[in-house]
C-alpha cells in the first residue's frame, strides 16, 4: 500500500485542504454539499419515519421450521437465504448505489434468533411510536406477523438461553441483577466489531470465493472430520454465498424493471448502470470505483442481515478503494467530482440501516442509526510509511458536506502525518458534528502488538464502531463483550460486599431476600480499616472476584453464540475461517479477543482520593461519618458533600499526581484481573477504558459514591474527569487533563480508551485556534494518549435545543464513540453530555 | 500574587500559562479584578456557592473575632465580608468546604510559579506558545516579575509581558532583555480623561510605549472598549 511512490503530487480531496467551514455549524446541517444530488438525498431520507418490519423475522422463522433437522450451521445458511430471495427489494428516486437491510429505507429488521421477548413485550405494552425518543413505527400487518411466531422462539432464542444456563452467582452483578456489569450487547443481540475482509472479496469476487471454498470441501478428509461438521460448515457457506449472488442478482433484474418505466432518459441510463454494476460485482471482482462501491455496499449490508451486530465496520476506505480511484482517474473512467458525489451517496446509504434497540438499552445508547459503522484513514501503511491519499482527503470532506453522523470517521495520526492533513482534521472537527475522532499510532500500534498481532497486521488496524483497534478481515474481537463499573467496586470494597443504599428501590431486592444481602466477598468495612492501602487492597479482592464472574458470564454467551447462531456468510469473509473450516462464531478467525470495559475511572479516582485524604490523612472525617453520609445520599451532610467536590480535595483530571495515581491503580488493577485470560475460541482477554455511555446506565443503579456524586446520577465517562452535579471536578484546563490522563497506561488497555472534549467554539475559531486544537492533540498522542473525540459546542446551545428541539433537529454531538442527533437523545444522556466540562480556555 | 492559569490562548500566541500578579498602580472603575489590585491576599466571596449557614456555618464559627463577625448573611447565605473592620486572617476561607469563601492571592515563590510553567512545555512547543505575565500589572513586583522571566529564559521559553507601562522607564530597560513579547494597554489618550477614570494621567504610559517601540521590542497594544468611558469619538 505503499502509494507514494507512485503519486508524485501531494495528495489531496476536491477542496483546498485548509478549507474552512463556519465553527460549531454542525447544526446548521442543510444544503452542505456541492452536489444537489446530495443534499435532496440527505433531506429525503431525513424526513422519513423509522418503522420496524418483520419480513426478516417471518422469513428467518419459515426456514427454521422447515429446515428444523438440518445441522445449525445449516439452517442458519439457509434462513439467511430464505430472506435473500425472498425479502421485498426496492430502489429509489437518485441512488446509484443499491440495497436495503432485509426492510425498506429506515425500517428496523428483526432478529428473532438473539432475542423476541422484549420486542414482543415492547409491541405489546410499550409501544415504539409512544417513545420519547428513539421512536419507531410499526403497520398493522407487520405486527400481526411478528405476533404470528411468537410462539415459535419461546426459550429459543439466545437471550433465554443465556440466561437459564448462567447461576445466581453469575446473574447477581450483570444487567439481569444488581447492573453494575453490563452484558446486554452480548446477551440481546448479535457480536458484530468486525470488518469483512474487503480486499480479498475485491481480488476474488464472489466466484473466487466460491471456488476456494469448493476446494476445501473436495478435498476433505473424511478421517479429519469423522462428524461431519466441516463439511456442513462449507456447505453453509456455500449457500450463503449462492444466496449472496442471487441477491446481488435480484437487484440487478429490479433496476432493469424500473429503468423500462422511467421517462426521463439520464435517469433510465443511471438505472441501466446500476443494473450492469450488480450484475457484474454479483460474481466477478470490481473493476471500477462504482463497482467496488456497489460490491462494498451490499456485501456488508448482507453481513448486518446475518448477524445482527452493530459496529460491523468498513476499515481502510482510503486504502482499499485507492487502486481503483487511480485506475479510474488515470483511464478517464470517472472525474475527481464524480467519485466525490459517489462517496458522498455512499455515506448517506449509510443512514438506510437502522436498528430497534429496547427501551432500557436506548436511555445509554440512544440513537436508531446502525451504530459503529466504521471508517479509518490516514494512518502508516503495513511498511510504516505514511498513507495519507486523495481518497483521504475527499472522505473528511465527504464528512463535512454531509454531517449525517455516519459513518463513524476515524483518522489515524502518526509522527509522519502531513500538516495538510492535520489542518483538515481540525477543520472537519471544527464544524461541530463530533466527526472525525482521532486515533494515534503511536499508542495503537504498540497496544496492537502486545494484543499478539504481528507488525504488518498492527500497522494495518483499523477502528471498529466506537474505540476499538481491530484487524480487519482477519479478527473476530468481541470488542464490545462487558461494560464494568469499577466505581462499584469501590463501593464494596469499603463496606464488606454490601451494597450501599440498599432497598426496596432495587431490583434485586427480592431476590436478596429483603435484607441486602452480602453479594461481593467479605473484604471489611472501611470503619475496621487501619490504612489506606487495606482499601486498596479490599478493592482488588473484589476487583477479582467480580471479573472472575464476569469472565464466566461472558464465556457462557460465548459457547451459546457458538452453538445457537453459526455465521458462515460472516465466515467466508474472515481469514482463515474457510482455511481452517472452523466458523467465524467458533475460532475460525486468525484473531480471537474478547474486550470488556472498565467504566468510572474518575468517579474511582476521586472517591478514593477522598477516602484517603480526608479519613487517612487529614482526618476530618471519620470512616463511619462517611459511609453514613453515603447512606443517606448526603442528606444532612452537605457540608461534606461541598467538600469532597471542591477542590480542597484531590481530584483526578488536574495534573496532580495524589489522584492521577489511584487513576492509575484503580485501571491498572482492572487491566491484571483481565488480561491474558483465555477465552473459549483459542484467544485471549483484552482489557478496555471507556464507557462510551454506559457511564449514564452504569450509574443508574449505583447509590451516592465518595467522589461526591448523588444515588442514581452517570458515574464519569471514558476517560474524562468527574463532573458532578455539584461542579466539574476538573479546574486546571485542558494541558492539566491532558496530563493527567496519559499518566495512564493506554498501551496496556489494549481494547481501547477514549478521551471526550468538548469545546466551546468561541476559544478555537480562526487560524489560531484550529493550530492550538492541533497542538493540544499532537500533545496528547506524543504522550501516548490513544484516541480523541471532540464535541463543539456552546451549554447555551443544548440548553435551547432542550428548550426548542423542533429549532435543533439536526444539532449532531459527540456522545462517545459516535455523533447522535442531540434532540434524539434520551434526557438523561443530554444531561450528561451538557454537563461535560466546557473547556474555554480564556 | 493571585492566579496562574494553564492553558490560555488569548494573550500572546499558541498556547500559554498565564500568571496574574496582584497589585496595580492603576484603579480602573472598570476593573474586572478588583481583588488584584491590593497586593496582599484577601478572601474572596462566592454567595451562590454558600450552601446555608443553617446546614454549615463553619465559616462563623471559625471566625476568631466570635459573635461580631465580619461576615455579612443574608437569606441564610454568606453574602459578603464586611472589609471596614476585616483583618484578612483568613480563617472563613480555610474553614468553608463549598470555596464560597475562598483565598484571593495565593502566595507563591519564584520556584513554585516556575515550575508551573514548566509543566506545559510540551504545549508551547507544539503550539508556539509560551508564559505570559498579567496583572494586576506584573511591574509592580517588578523584581519578581524579573526572577520569572529569568528563570523562564533560562528554560527557553517564550515570554510575554502583559503591563500598564506606569512605571519608570528604567525597570523596563531592566526587565526587556528577558521579554520576548509586549502587550500594553491604552486605555485613554487624553491625559485628563485618563485621570478622571484610571486615577493616573497617561504622559509616562505615553511615554514608555514609544521607548517601548523605539527598542523594535514586539509589542501589541490594545485598546479596551468601556462603554460610555472611552467609547465615544
Ligand atoms: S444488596 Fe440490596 S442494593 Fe444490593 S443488590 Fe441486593 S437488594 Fe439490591
Ligand atoms: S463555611 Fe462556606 S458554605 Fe459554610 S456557611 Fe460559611 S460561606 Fe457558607
Amino acid at each position: 500500500m505503499a502509494l507514494q511512490s507512485t503519486m508524485k503530487e501531494k495528495p489531496i480531496g476536491i477542496t483546498p485542504f485548509d478549507q474552512e467551514w463556519p465553527v460549531s455549524d454542525g447544526h446548521m446541517g442543510k444544503n452542505t454539499s456541492p452536489f444537489p444530488r446530495v443534499n435532496r438525498f440527505i433531506n429525503r431520507v431525513l424526513e422519513g419515519e423509522f418503522t420496524v418490519d418483520h419480513q426478516r423475522a417471518s422469513l428467518v422463522t419459515e426456514a427454521y421450521q422447515k429446515y428444523e433437522h438440518e445441522p445449525q450451521v445449516i439452517k442458519c445458511a439457509l434462513a439467511l437465504a430464505n430472506v435473500l430471495d425472498n425479502v421485498e427489494i426496492n430502489i429509489t428516486e437518485d441512488e446509484l448505489i443499491a440495497g436495503e437491510m432485509a426492510a425498506p429505507m429506515k425500517a428496523a429488521p428483526i432478529f428473532p434468533e438473539h432475542s423476541f421477548n422484549w420486542v414482543m413485550d415492547e409491541m405489546k405494552h410499550h409501544p415504539w411510536h409512544k417513545r420519547l425518543h428513539d421512536r419507531y413505527y410499526i403497520s398493522k400487518r407487520s405486527a400481526k406477523k411478528l405476533k404470528d411466531i411468537e410462539s415459535f422462539w419461546k426459550g429459543k432464542s439466545i437471550d433465554e438461553v443465556v440466561i437459564s444456563e448462567m447461576n445466581e452467582d453469575e446473574l447477581k452483578g450483570t444487567n439481569v441483577g444488581r447492573g453494575f456489569y453490563l452484558l446486554n450487547l452480548y446477551m440481546y443481540g448479535g457480536i458484530g466489531h468486525l470488518q469483512a475482509n474487503y480486499e480479498k472479496l475485491f481480488t476474488r469476487g464472489f466466484y473466487g470465493l466460491k471456488e476456494e471454498v469448493l476446494e476445501k470441501l473436495e478435498g476433505l478428509d473424511k478421517n479429519e472430520d469423522p462428524a461431519g461438521a466441516k463439511e456442513d460448515f462449507y456447505r453453509a457457506e456455500l449457500i450463503t454465498l449462492e444466496a449472496a449472488i442471487r441477491y446481488f442478482r435480484r437487484y440487478a433484474a429490479l433496476a432493469v424493471k424500473i429503468a423500462e418505466k422511467e421517462k426521463i432518459p439520464l435517469r433510465k441510463q443511471e438505472l441501466y448502470f446500476i443494473a450492469d454494476n450488480c450484475k457484474w460485482v454479483s460474481t466477478n471482482p470490481p473493476r471500477t470505483f462504482f463497482e467496488a462501491l456497489q460490491l462494498l455496499y451490499l456485501a456488508t449490508t448482507i453481513l448486518l442481515i446475518e448477524t445482527n451486530g452493530h459496529s460491523v465496520s468498513i476499515g481502510r476506505f482510503d486504502q482499499f478503494m485507492e487502486p481503483f480511484y487511480r485506475r479510474d482517474i488515470e483511464s478517464g473512467e470517472a472525474t475527481k467530482e464524480e467519485i466525490q458525489e459517489l462517496i458522498e451517496l455512499y455515506f448517506i446509504k449509510h443512514l438506510w440501516w437502522t436498528k430497534l434497540r429496547d427501551r432500557l438499552t436506548v436511555i445509554a445508547n440512544s440513537g436508531r442509526g446502525m451504530g459503529g459503522d466504521s471508517i479509518t484513514l490516514g494512518g502508516v501503511d503495513r511498511e510504516g510509511s505514511d498513507a495519507t491519499t486523495d481518497l483521504t482527503f475527499m472522505c473528511l470532506d465527504a464528512i463535512a458536506h454531509t454531517r449525517s453522523g455516519v459513518p463513524w470517521v476515524a483518522v489515524r495520526w502518526h509522527e509522519q502525518t502531513p500538516r495538510e492533513l492535520k489542518v483538515k482534521t481540525a477543520n472537519v472537527i471544527r464544524i461541530g458534528t463530533g466527526q472525525p475522532k482521532v486515533f494515534n499510532d503511536q499508542a495503537a500500534i504498540p497496544a496492537s502488538l502486545r494484543a499478539g498481532r504481528t507488525l504488518e497486521d498492527s500497522r494495518n488496524y483499523h477502528v471498529v464502531g466506537c474505540v476499538e483497534i481491530d484487524s480487519g478481515g482477519k479478527e473476530y474481537g468481541w470488542h464490545d463483550a462487558a461494560y464494568f463499573n469499577i466505581a462499584k467496586i469501590l463501593e464494596l470494597a469499603i463496606n464488606d460486599g454490601r451494597c450501599i443504599g440498599c432497598g426496596e428501590h432495587c431490583d434485586r431486592w427480592e431476590s436478596c431476600g429483603e435484607e441486602g444481602k452480602r453479594l461481593g466477598p467479605q473484604t471489611g468495612r472501611l470503619a475496621e480499616f487501619n490504612s489506606f492501602d487495606r482499601v486498596l487492597e479490599a478493592y482488588d479482592r473484589q476487583m477479582e472476584y467480580w471479573v472472575d464472574l464476569m469472565v464466566r458470564g461472558i464465556e457462557i454467551m460465548d459457547r451459546i453464540h457458538q452453538r445457537l447462531k453459526p455465521l458462515p456468510y460472516l465466515s467466508t469473509l474472515i481469514d482463515d475461517c474457510t482455511l481452517k473450516g472452523i466458523d467465524v462464531s467458533a475460532g475460525g478467525a486468525r484473531y480471537n479477543f474478547t474486550g470488556p470495559q472498565a467504566v468510572g475511572v474518575g468517579t474511582t479516582a476521586d472517591g478514593m482520593a477522598a477516602i484517603k485524604q480526608l479519613i487517612f490523612e487529614e482526618k476530618k472525617v471519620t470512616a463511619e461519618d462517611l459511609l453514613n453520609a453515603l447512606e443517606n445520599n448526603w442528606v444532612g451532610d452537605e457540608p461534606l458533600y461541598a467538600l469532597v467536590n471542591s477542590d480542597q480535595v484531590h481530584h483526578y483530571g488536574n495534573d496532580d499526581d495524589y489522584a492521577d495515581e489511584l487513576a492509575k491503580f484503580a485501571t491498572d488493577t482492572y487491566c491484571k484481573h483481565v488480561e491474558n485470560r483465555p477465552n473459549c475460541r483459542g484467544g485471549k482477554y483484552l482489557p478496555g477504558i471507556y464507557s462510551v455511555s454506559a457511564n449514564t446506565a452504569l450509574g443508574l443503579t449505583q447509590w451516592a459514591s465518595a467522589d461526591g456524586r448523588v444515588a442514581l446520577e452517570p458515574v464519569s465517562d471514558c476517560l474524562g474527569p468527574v463532573h458532578t452535579w455539584a461542579g466539574s471536578h476538573d479546574t486546571k484546563g485542558p494541558s492539566a487533563i491532558t496530563k493527567s490522563v496519559t499518566k495512564l497506561d493506554h498501551i496496556r488497555a489494549a481494547n481501547g480508551t477514549l478521551l471526550n472534549w468538548k469545546f466551546s467554539p468561541s476559544c478555537i475559531t480562526g487560524e489560531t485556534g484550529r493550530d492550538n486544537l492541533i497542538a493540544l492533540i499532537d500533545v496528547y498522542f506524543d504522550r501516548k494518549g490513544m484516541h480523541s473525540q471532540f464535541n463543539i459546542v456552546s451549554r447555551e446551545t443544548l440548553e435551547n435545543a432542550i428548550k426548542n428541539p423542533e429549532e435543533y433537529r439536526y444539532l449532531l454531538v459527540r456522545v462517545a464513540g459516535y455523533s447522535a442527533f442531540f434532540v434524539e437523545l434520551s434526557k438523561p444522556l443530554q444531561y450528561d453530555i451538557m454537563g461535560r466540562t466546557e473547556l474555554s480556555f480564556d | 500574587m493571585t492566579n496562574i492559569q494553564r492553558f490560555t490562548v488569548h494573550d500572546g500566541p499558541g498556547i500559554r500559562t498565564e500568571v496574574f500578579l496582584k497589585g496595580c498602580p492603576l484603579n480602573c472603575k472598570w476593573c474586572s479584578n478588583p481583588e488584584s489590585i491590593k497586593p496582599n491576599p484577601e478572601a474572596g466571596v462566592y454567595p451562590d456557592r454558600c450552601i446555608g449557614v443553617e446546614k454549615c456555618g463553619f465559616c462563623l464559627s471559625a471566625c476568631p473575632a466570635g459573635e461580631k463577625n465580619f461576615l455579612v448573611t443574608e437569606n441564610n447565605r454568606v453574602m459578603a465580608i464586611n472589609r471596614d473592620s476585616y483583618t484578612a486572617c483568613l480563617s472563613c476561607a480555610k474553614a468553608c468546604p463549598a470555596n464560597a469563601l475562598i483565598t484571593w492571592g495565593k502566595m507563591y515563590t519564584v520556584q513554585e510559579i516556575v515550575d508551573t510553567v514548566l509543566e506545559d512545555v510540551p504545549f508551547y512547543v507544539k503550539s508556539g506558545g509560551g508564559v505570559t505575565l498579567s496583572g494586576g500589572d506584573p511591574l509592580v513586583q517588578w523584581k519578581f516579575s524579573l526572577a520569572i522571566l529569568k528563570e523562564c529564559k533560562e528554560h527557553d521559553i517564550h515570554t510575554c509581558l502583559e503591563t500598564e507601562q506606569h512605571v519608570s522607564p528604567d525597570i523596563l530597560n531592566i526587565v526587556y532583555p528577558f521579554v520576548d513579547l509586549v502587550i500594553a494597554d491604552i486605555k485613554h489618550m487624553d491625559p485628563q480623561k485618563h485621570r478622571e477614570y484610571t486615577g493616573v494621567g497617561n504622559e509616562l504610559i505615553l511615554h514608555n510605549i514609544a521607548e517601548t517601540a523605539k527598542k523594535e521590542m514586539p509589542l501589541v497594544i490594545r485598546i479596551p472598549v468601556i462603554p460610555g468611558h472611552n467609547d465615544s469619538r
